[in-house]
């Protein structure tokens, strides 16, 4: 019953990276980063992305972030190389906290609908079909792609035909790989278009139908909205 | 009356290019597999955008780079769309240059690849600089982290960085689009609206 409806996460989502992106306070950032970080870890669908973000790149830039300005430059951008060590550390995790906080709350928001909910979300929003299409298409198509391009790959491997050489033969390499990939996704998209036409689906009043916004939507947008406000007037700019 | 017509017929065409939109963002979001296997040490993520705003023409084209950019932060890095912005320049920039014939052999290809490189470098750098305050953790950080040592401003060693590997990136990214256009079956070709692969020289 609490759970916001998918056009009121889309909204959340804009409003608090928006208000992430100006909070210049360490105490919000890490305050957000560690709610939505928490939420992240907590939803089953979310949690994989999630870990693979923080160890692939969130880590990553937390110890270049320090390296570099605690350490290499000594100093935060803008100041005399090697005057303030800690300020650049400051900096660094300044840095990488909201970045942290931003991708969080993102990914918190909207890994956590379904497909259908997604669309409906879009829909609400009044996203044009078109680009709701594109959106529904990529998600049910992008499995199937993937299935291709390990066969493409294990068949190419199979004939010795992965050659690898200096970049400009990989490169041809590479296109030569995904030819019959691009064949097989250009025609498959033209017969998607003559059965979306014939079944008259790209008229179809039922993509239209948005999902119920409720009171409950209301309060989660309008705490996002007054928090982004107070942000953009209190901050104003994000360094 | 005739409005009515002219915007059933604009959809008409859009729906028409919706599923090689969506193709296309998989393109970009997908073969990593392809190249990795390769050992290539490039980034492949424009070379859906670029095979489309070839073959469909520039709305297209920013749609794929645009659309693919924020999905994949959804789907596979959640600082993608941050650089959307990017993706919208290369599919002016590469629909521009093919209308004026520079996607018309390899010769002229290189040329437009590295001007690509540098376009995306300059078009990039305000984001890594304003979201990653100048390193993204990557290869190219460790370039930006030198030149920050020799006192050059965040911007000035962002750019930098991004012009010693840009444009040898998008160089391989256009020249792999233009083989895999010109290695595709003709009647496949055949199928699309050929106004835009006429007019950069694909088909005839």
């Amino acid at each position: 019953m609490l759970e916001p409806s998918p056009a009121a996460r889309w909204l959340c989502a804009v409003g608090i990276i928006v208000a992430v992106i100006f909070t210049r306070d360490l105490r919000i950032l890490i305050a957000v980063f560690g709610v939505a970080a928490m939420t992240c870890l907590y939803v089953h669908q979310v949690r994989g992305l999630f870990i693979k973000f923080l160890l692939w790149v969130w880590l990553p830039l937390v110890a270049w972030g320090i390296t570099v300005w605690g350490g290499i430059v000594g100093s935060p951008p803008g100041f005399p190389l090697h005057s303030d060590a800690a300020g650049g550390v400051l900096y660094a995790f300044r840095i990488s906290v909201r970045l942290g906080a931003a991708v969080s709350v993102l990914q918190a928001f909207l890994l956590s609908v379904d497909l259908e909910d997604l669309a409906r979300g879009l829909f609400s929003l009044r996203v044009p079909r078109g680009i709701v299409l594109v959106v529904l298409s990529v998600v049910a198509l992008g499995p199937e792609l993937r299935k291709r391009s390990e066969q493409v790959l294990t068949a190419r491997a199979a004939r010795g035909l992965l050659n690898r050489g200096g970049r400009l033969r990989a490169g041809r390499e590479a296109a030569n790989t995904l030819v019959p990939l691009v064949t097989w996704g250009f025609r498959s998209a033209a017969m998607r278009f003559e059965y979306w036409n014939q079944r008259g689906l790209l008229e179809s009043p039922w993509l239209d139908e948005g999902a119920p916004f409720r009171m409950i939507d209301a309060a989660y947008v309008t705490f996002s909205a007054v928090w982004c406000v107070a942000a953009l007037w209190a901050y104003g700019n994000p360094h | 009356m005739s409005s009515t017509h002219a915007t059933s017929a604009t959809a008409q065409t859009l729906y028409r290019e919706i599923p090689y939109i969506a193709f296309g963002i998989l393109l970009n979001l997908v073969p990593a597999a392809v190249i990795s296997a390769l050992r290539l040490p490039v980034f492949v993520d424009a070379s859906g955008t670029i095979v489309i705003t070839l073959a469909l023409g520039v709305r297209a084209g920013i749609l794929t780079g645009v659309l693919s950019f924020l999905i994949g932060g959804i789907t596979q890095n959640p600082v993608m769309p941050a650089f959307s912005g990017t993706q919208f320049a290369i599919a002016v920039y590469v629909h521009f240059m093919a209308r004026r014939g520079w996607f018309r052999g390899v010769g002229r290809i290189i040329p437009t690849g590295v001007g690509l490189g540098i376009l995306a470098a300059i078009v990039s750098a305000p984001v890594i600089v304003g979201l990653f305050g100048g390193l993204t953790g990557n290869g190219a950080s460790l370039v930006v982290a030198f030149l920050l040592a020799t006192g050059k401003s965040v911007m000035k060693s962002v750019i930098l960085a991004g012009l010693a590997a840009e444009p040898l990136d998008k160089t391989l990214q256009c020249l792999i689009a233009y083989w895999l256009l010109k290695g595709m079956p003709k009647t496949v070709l055949a199928g699309l609206k050929k106004g835009s692969l006429r007019q950069n020289g694909f088909v005839a």
